[in-house]
């Protein structure tokens, strides 16, 4: 048998190589933890076509490529480092190749926040940070949440307490310093108090177009009455391979919402669970995916209705050129006892060559019979009476087909509610229409 | 200002037209009348540069030129404007952006300068009013929840702006009840001049009350039958086309 330069034995090497400088490698409990989780790892492998999950997103590519154990090494001073928000509504973050860095941070964080660098809690081993929050409950049908677990080396610890009202939003960069073969394995916990909103928006960004591994997990509670919009700009060069997973709990009368808009990556695969536990919670997974080449994007999203009078809207768009590939899919349970549940789901992918492919696996699971749920799944060409239409007024093909598709995808980003950011989106979308090449092949 | 000669073309293999002569003079409108399937819309989808439809033989010239080889975005920018007999909706794009997309792409195209948004407002609101069309339509999705009244009319609209030399107006009357049709026309009227030609496209004499024409063909099974001048809509209107084809209208 060939064996590839990635596969499960590479990361179970990683392992070995750096047990012993992770951060918290004095904590006994911790290196219990990572030890299960890394021979649950070893039982399970890197998932397959034949794991329930990932039937659709093949991690072949990723295989073939060699990645180096990760690094806990202070990261280099870069000197630009991209920004979304200006300086006077938003406080940055910035982790380089999965580390945080406190130098290239801004100091002050509003009142009501404070962030912790996760490998500064486990070296520290101060904090209340426990195995109840670093165990995931599906961890068997997760194998790379369960790496990450063995692995994870940094990330954040966001708190907002109770009653506060963020003005500015929490920009977090995740920027890929150029550094070939690395990886890393971050995990991140944000916690939202009572009766608090928040914006945090995450932008993967690069220097260079080396390929990296990116296996980010986070825990996310947004508490009674709190509301936290969680956007995501995942603009990564071409090669990284960016997996993350997403863990929600909405409490009552609380909202998560989200947007993700995922321009990079050679391999973009975003998973979001969210529970709704409490009554009167609330969750919005919307998001816009654009691909070209040999992308490959894959939104993988779970909502558990677990109790009466919970919502779940979700709107995903996509676009597809080259050889792009989408996933999309979108499972929605109705628990028993989870009356009055709102559920709407629906993906729409356009395809704007024919070697361009989606797949797409909405499932309904409904044991609650006083239920409003509704889900759609369209994919298809661009409208070509459209374009000819417009062709007829006198703009170009390009023209034309980038009109449409700005259309099609700008209609998901309404969802948006800042409108800053809203506007950001619609740059994002015009960018990426304007420098990727966008003819039917 | 248009010439077509010996016009052949198909679809998917299928030969419609067999060998259309129209010549159309600056100042003059035409009209194309026809039973359903006659390939009326097909002239007009030709004339545009639909790619479905291929030209087998002959060819249409434009002041001169030869255009049946040009892409529909390059007919649109020598002056040729098709109003579709069933105008498409564009979700997502307001009618402002399509108009002064359209209207830049066809001054770049013609190495005009392009009008800012400041002149391009001040243009189109002066049209509206000329046209009576509420500005709020401009605001809106291109066609969008539409109704069939106001889809023709926006076509008005997108012709007042477009300004062609040669306006194509398929079945402009369908779907349009008598009021509405009135508006149309007028609308149409007031964009007739002498530097313009229009052919108007319908199955039915009652439009060309309201936009007469100079001439008037009969189109029947992909040819040109008979030409005549606008009294010749009226005996369609009384004998229908059972004449031409030997097949009902
Ligand atoms: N895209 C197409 N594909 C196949 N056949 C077509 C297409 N468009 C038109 N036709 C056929 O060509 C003939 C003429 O159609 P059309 O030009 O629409 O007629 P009219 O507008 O006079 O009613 C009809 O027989 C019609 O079925
Ligand atoms: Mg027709």
């Amino acid at each position: 048998m060939v064996t590839l330069p990635s596969d499960k034995e590479a990361f179970i090497a990683h392992y070995d190589q750096s047990k012993d400088r992770l951060p918290g490698n004095n904590l006994a409990w911790l290196n219990e933890i990572r030890a299960k989780n890394i021979a649950l790892f070893n039982d399970i492998g890197l998932p397959t076509a034949k794991t329930e999950l990932w039937k659709f997103t093949s991690l072949n590519p990723l295989k073939k490529q060699a990645f180096s154990a990760p690094e806990t090494s202070e990261p280099a001073a870069n000197d630009e480092l991209p920004r979304l928000m200006d300086s006077a509504s938003s406080v940055r973050l910035v982790f380089i190749d999965g580390n945080y860095s406190d130098a290239l941070s801004d100091s002050t964080l509003p009142t009501g926040v404070t962030m912790e660098s996760l490998a500064a809690v486990l070296d520290n081993g101060n904090s209340d940070l426990n195995q109840e929050r670093l165990s995931r409950p599906r961890a068997e049908e997760q194998p790379l949440v369960a790496l990450n677990t063995a692995l994870m080396a940094d990330g954040y610890i966001l708190s907002i307490s109770k009653d506060v009202s963020l003005e500015k939003t929490i920009e977090i960069l995740h920027l890929g310093s150029g550094k070939a073969e690395s990886t890393h394995h971050t995990r991140n916990i944000i916690s939202v108090g009572s009766s608090s909103k928040a914006t945090i928006i995450e932008h993967n960004a690069d220097h260079g177009e080396n390929a990296y591994f990116s296996n980010a997990a986070t825990d996310i509670s947004v508490n009674e009455n709190a509301t936290l919009h969680h956007y995501r700009v995942q603009a990564s060069n071409k090669s990284a391979f960016l997996v993350s997973s997403t863990e929600v709990e909405v409490g009552k009368g609380a909202t998560y919402d989200s947007f993700l808009l995922n321009t990079g990556a050679r391999l973009a695969r975003s998973e979001i669970n969210v529970s709704l536990a409490a009554e009167n919670s609330a969750c919005h997974l919307n998001g816009t995916y654009m691909g070209t080449d040999d992308q490959h994007c894959d939104i993988t999203t779970r909502v558990d209705h677990k109790t009466p009078h919970t919502t779940c809207d979700e709107v995903i768009k996509g676009v597809l050129a080259g050889r792009a590939r989408g996933v999309f899919q979108g499972k929605i349970i109705v628990h028993e006892q989870a009356q009055k549940t709102v559920g709407n789901q629906s993906h729409r992918a356009m395809l704007l060559s024919d070697r361009a492919e989606v797949d797409v696996k909405p499932e309904l699971e409904i044991f609650a019979d006083d239920v409003i749920c509704s889900h759609g799944c369209t994919s298809g060409q661009i409208d070509e009476d459209a374009l000819f239409y417009l062709r007829s007024r006198g703009l170009s093909q390009e023209q034309a087909q980038s009109l449409l598709v700005n259309a099609f995808l700008a209609d998901a980003v309404e969802a948006v509610q800042n409108e800053d950011l809203k506007d950001l989106f619609l740059v994002r979308i015009s960018d990426w229409l304007e420098n990727n090449p966008n003819k039917p092949a | 200002m248009l010439e077509i000669k010996n016009l052949h073309a198909e679809v998917d293999g299928k030969s419609i037209l067999q060998g259309i002569d129209l010549n159309i003079n600056k100042g003059e409108v035409h009209a194309i009348m026809g039973p359903n399937g006659s390939g009326k819309s097909t002239l007009a989808n030709v004339l545009a540069g639909r790619d479905d439809y291929e030209v087998t033989e002959g060819g249409i010239f434009f002041d001169g030129k030869d255009i049946s080889e040009l892409e529909p975005e390059e007919r649109a920018g020598e002056g040729i404007f098709l109003a579709f007999q069933y105008p498409v909706e564009i979700p997502g794009v307001t009618n402002t952006t399509f108009l002064k997309e359209a209207l830049n792409a066809q001054r770049r195209y013609r190495g005009e300068e392009e009008l800012d948004g400041m002149e391009f407002v001040k243009m189109i609101r002066g049209k509206t009013k000329e046209l009576g069309i509420k500005d709020d339509m401009l605001k809106r999705a291109v066609n969008v929840g539409f109704s069939g009244g106001e889809k023709k009319r926006n076509d008005i609209l997108q012709m007042a702006v477009l300004n062609p030399k040669l306006a194509v107006l398929d079945e402009t009357d369908s779907g349009l009840d008598i009021d509405a049709l009135k508006v149309v026309a007028e609308g149409v009227n007031k964009l007739r001049a002498e530097n313009n030609a229009i052919l108007v496209i319908t199955h039915y004499q009652r439009l060309l009350n309201y936009i007469v024409p100079d001439q008037v063909h009969v189109l029947a099974n992909g040819k040109i039958r008979r030409s005549g001048g606008k009294e010749l809509a009226l005996e369609l209107e009384e004998k229908g086309y059972a004449d031409y084809s030997g097949e009902a209208a």
